[in-house]
């Protein structure tokens, strides 16, 4: 009997969760929240952090925007959580976007921003926007959830050139400190576009890789895309076609522990999916080869330049030599700016039907 | 039937799900050995078969009493009571650490993280303070729980590895490695509490056998979560991270169908921190009787509940305390705590075998 009444009165303590010892934990009411999609982030002139969320358009509703200001991120964007009408929660955000200014010193603090609440999901994609200010794109009447969502559809179908995840940009950025940035550009009509790959090593953007070389930057990160290109045959007629990436392969040669070159080779089936069948598929061949061929060197020379393997050539090579990982990782550093690079393209024509 | 007893099979259960979901979240904190730490517990799994193996060799019909008391047998009253304090203290210590690590997982923005870890010790009391088969039974069942969310976070997983992460290592991670395995030891040497309470497992002729899987799953299990950690991570960010099993977890979902399973998964978890207590308040409660000469009781496990409650609760305010405590002392105290009680086990068979013999 004494048992059971103080089982009760154990039960009506810790249901009335008022003055026990400790407080209970409560449930956040999903109702009450705005669920944003996308979390926007930029620098300001006089240095304090920007952000802007805003959750996705549906049925006749439009997207809501809430905006916080603060010294750090936590706190823009814990003032952001409360700055409109409904509690705004980060939970389900999808797309993170970071302007220009931002990113140069400011991503490591992003990552473990992310990282240690908890609260975004680590598979979120990481946009940059170039060239314009956050405000072009939190317009009335402008879904920026739905845009970034096509945008990724189109990476994980391999019709648009990859995204990338939080995860896996923190995760390159703490392995070889550099990383290859999506960036996004509004078009003429206000719409964002993929416009090339920002370059950042060591916290710092130091560039871009635009139009073919983003591509070929791409295919070296051994992805798996296809894309269209036009190609001129006798001068007039002209033929498109669609080529399938199936990724690179990165191999290196190594003599007497010493890395001497690097052989990265391509494998690509294309596809013939406008224009009447090629007669000459010799020349059509050779055009493709030397294209793909011109993006991969361009890029590589870039990437080169400003010395930022931010395509991990070093872990697939290192993959296709494990035996050898310990003088690939310990030479790279200095080799790699100047390693000679033979590039081969392996191309698989289909005629189409 | 005395339903007191439980089985080799279900003894090991409680221990896979104790030192499984403790793996988890400790293991991936030993970052000495870098991309390799998942080599660790594979190269961890002979030295436990062997042991295994010298451990039940002439066993199979000997009587089996508790440690604490052949230890009171082999070193006198006095030296055996002073032995069972010292290993009733460091396993206050593991249940202390084990609630603290409880309440942290659980922590919420708004309320006391202690409301969950208490109510797990409370819940672990309760099982205490009732038959020993009767919480091996319920563990075997969380065993299939857990088994079946782990089957599921593997397949989701996988497809995010990069092998470039986990597959390529450097000397320097490979000469780390034997520090990995001993710090791996110590944490596993928790495991070596079922020993107190060894008179309450029966034995048969097939448990050889039954413990070398359950041994081999426990290890190939972590060594597969480190390899998907690891290779989703990468070495360098896994450092970086507070719970990187739970960030993992979190990141995982299909898309449109079920997403962010972090909470589902650090509340399933609580069904492993649950094994754990049990495991710590029966030997506890053995131990206690043994020190103080007294029949076992459940006040005892009350009371160690209790006191490990509050101690926790201390720790958890000093967060760096608490990461010292599971990464310096856990793993090296463990090593040297289970290195003494595999003497002194070793010493309690010598010294029977020459009763025997004589």
């Amino acid at each position: 009997m004494k048992r059971a009444l103080a089982l009760v009165l154990l039960l009506c303590v810790a249901l009335s969760a008022c003055r026990v010892p400790f407080s209970l934990p409560r449930a956040q009411e999903p109702r009450g929240l705005a669920l944003a999609g996308l979390l926007a982030a930029e620098r300001q002139d006089d240095g304090s952090l920007r952000v802007l969320s805003a959750t996705q358009a549906r049925g006749g509703e439009a997207a809501r925007v809430y905006e916080g200001i603060g010294a750090s991120l936590a706190e823009a964007v814990g003032r952001s959580r409360s700055a409109g009408t409904q509690t705004v929660s980060y939970a389900h955000v999808e797309h993170l976007l970071v302007e220009e200014r931002f990113v140069s010193g400011s991503l490591p603090d992003l990552f473990s921003f992310c990282f240690q609440n908890g609260e975004q999901s680590a598979e979120a994609k990481l946009w940059l926007l170039r060239d314009a200010p956050l405000d072009t794109l939190f317009v009335p009447d402008a879904d920026p959830v739905g845009r970034l969502a096509v945008l990724r559809a189109g990476g994980e179908a391999g019709t648009g050139l990859p995204d990338l995840s939080l995860r896996a940009a923190a995760a390159g950025w703490a392995e070889h400190g550099c990383v290859l940035l999506p960036t996004l550009r509004p078009n003429e009509a206000g719409e964002l576009v993929f416009d090339s790959y920002g370059i950042i090593k060591d916290g710092a953007l130091l560039g871009y890789l635009e139009g073919e070389t983003a591509v070929g930057a791409a295919l070296l990160a051994g992805e798996e895309l296809h894309w269209v290109e036009s190609f001129a045959l006798d001068g007039e007629r002209r033929v498109s076609l669609r080529l399938f990436s199936k990724g690179c392969s990165v191999r290196p040669l190594i003599q007497k522990g010493v890395l001497k070159s690097l052989i990265i080779s391509c494998r690509l089936s294309g596809e013939q999916s406008e224009g009447w069948a090629a007669e000459d598929l010799a020349a059509l061949r050779a055009q493709i080869e030397r294209r793909v061929r011109w993006e991969l060197e361009e890029a590589s020379l870039l990437l080169r330049a400003k010395n930022a393997d931010a395509t991990a050539l070093l872990r697939q090579a290192g993959l296709r030599e494990p035996w050898y990982w310990e003088t690939l990782a310990g030479q790279w550093e200095e080799r790699f700016a100047t390693l000679p690079i033979e590039f081969e393209v392996e191309l698989r024509l289909d005629q189409g039907t | 039937m005395n339903y007191q007893m439980i089985s080799v099979r279900q003894a090991l259960t409680l221990l896979l799900l104790a030192l499984f979901t403790m793996g988890t979240e400790l293991l991936p904190a030993l970052t000495q050995a870098g991309a390799a730490l998942w080599l660790a517990p594979l190269l961890c799994l002979p030295l436990l078969l062997l042991g295994l193996n010298l451990f039940s060799r002439g066993q199979a019909t000997a009587e089996r009493r508790d440690l604490g008391d052949e230890l009171l047998r082999v070193a006198g009253p006095v030296g055996g009571r002073l032995l069972c304090l010292f290993f009733l203290l460091w396993g206050f210590v593991l249940l202390t650490l084990g609630t603290a690590r409880c309440a942290a997982r659980l922590a919420t923005a708004e309320g006391s993280p202690l409301f969950f870890a208490a109510l797990v010790l409370a819940l672990s009391v309760w099982m205490a303070r009732g038959k020993l088969s009767a919480a091996a039974r319920s563990c075997e069942i969380f065993y299939r729980i857990l088994a079946v969310a782990m089957l599921g976070v593997l397949l989701m997983a996988l497809p995010r590895l990069s092998p470039g992460y986990v597959l390529l290592l450097r000397r320097a991670e490979l000469v780390a490695l034997p520090a990995a395995l001993l710090s791996l030891l110590g944490l596993l040497s928790a495991g070596l509490y079922v020993l107190f309470f060894a008179g309450s497992v029966s034995r048969r002729e097939s448990d050889t056998r039954t413990a070398y899987r359950r041994v081999s799953l426990l290890l190939v299990s972590l060594s597969v979560l480190l390899f998907l950690i690891l290779g989703s991570f990468g070495a360098a960010l896994t450092q970086k991270l507070e719970r990187p099993f739970f960030q993992m977890v979190a990141a995982l979902g299909v898309s449109g169908a079920f997403q962010r399973l972090e909470a589902l998964f650090s509340a399933l978890w609580m069904l492993g921190d649950l094994a754990f207590f049990v495991l710590l308040l029966f030997a506890a409660k053995r131990l206690t009787a043994t020190v103080t000469g007294r029949k076992e009781s459940a006040k005892s496990a009350v009371f160690f509940a209790g006191a490990a409650l509050f101690a926790g609760a201390l720790l958890g305010r000093y967060e760096g305390l608490l990461r010292v405590c599971q990464e310096i002392l856990l793993p090296r105290g463990g090593l040297l705590v289970g290195a003494l009680l595999l003497v002194l086990l070793f010493w309690t068979r010598v010294g029977r075998k020459s009763v025997e013999e004589q």
